[in-house]
C-alpha cells in the first residue's frame, strides 16, 4: 500500500483542478500553496536537515521572481532561460549569504539573514527596471515549448511539476551522503568534523539548495500571479515560511507541503467576516503544534502509521 | 613515530595552558596523558585538532599538522572521541558508526540528487558490523543512542572512531561516568584495539584504567610535562605523587 501512496496522491492532485474547474479562485489558492511549499521545502533543507536558520528566505524568492520577470519583460528572453537564470542568481546569493553563516550561529545568524533579506528587497526596490515601489505588473504567463500557461488551471500543472521536482530532490537529498552529512552536522558539529565532514562546505551547500528552491518558487510566483512587489517578500513572508516549515514538521518532506496548504487556506478562505482572525488562528495553530507536536503536523501521520504497524505486527 | 609533539605551546592570553611540551607516541601503543584538572591535557588534543592556536610543531606519521583543518584528520586516519559525547542523536547506532566512513566513501552530486544511500552499501555494512562486534554493539545497531546507557554511548563513539581503520585514536576521558563493570569492559576493548595495530593516545583521570593498559604515560601539571615513563615508573615518581596528592 505504501508503495502506491505517492501514485494515488499524484492522480488525486492531477484531478483536483478538473474537479474544481468551476472555482478558479480555489485553483489559484492551490497554486499559491504549492509555490510556498516549494519555497518552504528549501527552508526545510536548511533548517530541518542542516540545522541552520534563515529569516530572509523570502528575499531569495524575490531574487528569482524579479530576475525572471525582468529578463522576460525587458530582454524578451524565453521563459525557460529566465527560469534557469532566476534560480541561478538566487543560488549565487545563497552562496554569498552562506559565507557569514560559516562564522555565525543561532540568534546571530538569524539577525544576519534578516538583514540580508531587508537589504536585498531594498536594493530591488531602488532599481528602476524593477518598477520601484509600484512593482512589476503584467508579467507574462509562463510559456514552455510553444504552450502558454495562461490560466490558473494550466498553471496548476506547471507548478505541480515544480513541487514534485522539489519533493523528489529533497527526499533523495535527505537520503544521500551529503544529506546525511548535513543531518550529522545538525546533531553535532564537533562530531561531524571529527568524522571528516567539511562543515563549511555543507553549510554553503544547504544555503545554495535552499535559495534554489526559493528562487524557483519566486519565478513561478511572478509569472503566475503576474505581479511582483518587494512588500510581498519582506520579513512577514520569511516568518510565515518559517511557520509553515515548523507547523508541517521540520525535516519532513510531506509535512511542509501540508503546512503550506494550511497556511494559504487559513489566510485566504476564512470568509464571513473572520478574515481579521486569520493571523490569530494561524498563531494559535503554531503554538499548539510547538507545544504538542514537536515534529509538526506530520507527527500525526507518523502516529497513525505507527498504530497501523503495531496492529499489523500484533495480528 | 606515530605522533610527535615538539615544543608544543598553547597560550590563552597570559595563561600558558601547555608549555613547551615534548613527547612522542610510538606506533601500536597506548600512550596516556594524565594530570590534575587544568593540567592542559584536553588542550593538547585541541591543538592536535587545530582547534586552538599553538607554537611548536605536531607531527603525525612524520608530517606536520600545522594548518591542517580538523575535518582532514579523519581522511589521514586520525580520529578522536570527546569528553562530552558528540553523537548524532537523530540517527541509529549503525549510522553513527557508518558516518566514521564519511571520507572513505565517494559520492557525486548526481548520486546525491538520485538519492543513493552510500551507507547502505554491502562493504559499509560489513565494516560497521566488524567494528560493532569488536566493541560489543552488534545487537544494538538499530537502536538510537539517546536510549542507551552512558557507557554504551561511549562505545558508539569509540566504534565510530575506529571504523575507518584509524592509525591513531585520541580518547578524551573515555572511562568518565562508567561503572566498574563498564570500565573493565572498556579496558578489554582498548587492549583488543591495540592488538589490532591501532595507536591510542588516552587522556584519562581513572588511574586504574591508565595503569592497567598504558605502555607509556606522560604526566602534566600546569601545562608542563613533569614526568614520563612506564606505569611502574610513574607510580613511583615523587613529582607525580606531589602533583596528585600535594605531598612529598
Amino acid at each position: 500500500m505504501k508503495k502506491f501512496t505517492p501514485i494515488l496522491l499524484l492522480v488525486l492532485a492531477l484531478l483536483i483542478p478538473v474537479i474544481f474547474r468551476q472555482k478558479p479562485s480555489l485553483v489559484y489558492y492551490l497554486n499559491l500553496s504549492m509555490i510556498y511549499a516549494i519555497s518552504a521545502q528549501g527552508l526545510n533543507l536548511l533548517m530541518g536537515i542542516g540545522g541552520q536558520i534563515s529569516l530572509g528566505h523570502a528575499a531569495f524568492m524575490a531574487i528569482g521572481g524579479y530576475t525572471s520577470a525582468v529578463l522576460v519583460m525587458v530582454l524578451h528572453v524565453p521563459f525557460i532561460v529566465a527560469l534557469i537564470a532566476g534560480v541561478g542568481l538566487s543560488c549565487l546569493f545563497g552562496l554569498i549569504i552562506g559565507f557569514p553563516a560559516l562564522r555565525l550561529k543561532g540568534f546571530y545568524l538569524a539577525i544576519a539573514t534578516l538583514a540580508m533579506g531587508t537589504v536585498v528587497t531594498d536594493i530591488i526596490k531602488r532599481i528602476a527596471i524593477t518598477g520601484g515601489d509600484y512593482g512589476l505588473r503584467n508579467i507574462p504567463a509562463p510559456r514552455l515549448f510553444g504552450f502558454t500557461f495562461g490560466s490558473s488551471l494550466s498553471q496548476f500543472y506547471l507548478i505541480l511539476a515544480g513541487l514534485l521536482l522539489a519533493i523528489v530532490v529533497t527526499r533523495n537529498f535527505i537520503r544521500s551522503k551529503s544529506g546525511i552529512a548535513l543531518q550529522a552536522m545538525r546533531d553535532s558539529e564537533t562530531g561531524a568534523q571529527a568524522v571528516g565532514i567539511n562543515t563549511s562546505n555543507y553549510k554553503l551547500l544547504a544555503f545554495i539548495l535552499a535559495s534554489a528552491f526559493a528562487g524557483l518558487a519566486g519565478v513561478l510566483y511572478g509569472h503566475s500571479v503576474s505581479y511582483l512587489n518587494t512588500t510581498n517578500f519582506g520579513l512577514d513572508l520569511s516568518i510565515n515560511l518559517l511557520a509553515i516549515t515548523i507547523i508541517g514538521g521540520m525535516g519532513t518532506v510531506w509535512g511542509v507541503v501540508l503546512g503550506s496548504f494550511l497556511w494559504v487556506f487559513v489566510r485566504n478562505l476564512m470568509g464571513s467576516g473572520l478574515e481579521m482572525l486569520t493571523g490569530v488562528l494561524f498563531g494559535v495553530i503554531l503554538l499548539l503544534v510547538v507545544l504538542f507536536l514537536p515534529r509538526g503536523l506530520s507527527e500525526i501521520g507518523f502516529r497513525i502509521a505507527g498504530r497501523f504497524k503495531g496492529k499489523n505486527e500484533s495480528s | 613515530m606515530m605522533l610527535e609533539l615538539q615544543n608544543l605551546t598553547v597560550r590563552f592570553g597570559n595563561l600558558v595552558a601547555v608549555n613547551k611540551l615534548n613527547t612522542s607516541v610510538s606506533e601500536g601503543t597506548i600512550h596516556s596523558l594524565i594530570g590534575p584538572n587544568g593540567a592542559g591535557k584536553t588542550t593538547v588534543f585541541n591543538a592536535i585538532y587545530n582547534l586552538v592556536p599553538y607554537t611548536g610543531d605536531i607531527l603525525f606519521s612524520g608530517k606536520s599538522l600545522r594548518g591542517v583543518p580538523t575535518y582532514r584528520l579523519s581522511e589521514m586516519r586520525m580520529t578522536r572521541t570527546f569528553q562530552n559525547l558528540s553523537l548524532f542523536y537523530s540517527m541509529t547506532v549503525e549510522y553513527n558508526i557508518a558516518l566514521g566512513l564519511h571520507t572513505a566513501i565517494k559520492s557525486s552530486i548526481l548520486s546525491d540528487i538520485a538519492g543513493v544511500n552510500v551507507y547502505s552499501r554491502k562493504e559499509v555494512k560489513q565494516r560497521v558490523a566488524r567494528v560493532a562486534e569488536l566493541v560489543g554493539l552488534s545487537q544494538l545497531l538499530n537502536a538510537y543512542p539517546a536510549f542507551l546507557p552512558y557507557g554504551t554511548q561511549k562505545l558508539v563513539e569509540l566504534a565510530r572512531a575506529l571504523v575507518n581503520d584509524s592509525k591513531l585514536v585520541l580518547l578524551d576521558e573515555p572511562a568518565a561516568g562508567l561503572n566498574a563493570g563498564e570500565k573493565e569492559q572498556f579496558k578489554e576493548i582498548l587492549l583488543k584495539v591495540k592488538q589490532g595495530g591501532v595507536t591510542i593516545l588516552l587522556v584519562e583521570h581513572d588511574m586504574g584504567v591508565v595503569m592497567d593498559i598504558s605502555d607509556k604515560i606522560t604526566v602534566m601539571n600546569f601545562g608542563n610535562r613533569i614526568a614520563e615513563g612506564t606505569p611502574q615508573e610513574i607510580s613511583e615518581n615523587p613529582d607525580v605523587i606531589e602533583a596528585y596528592l600535594g605531598v612529598n
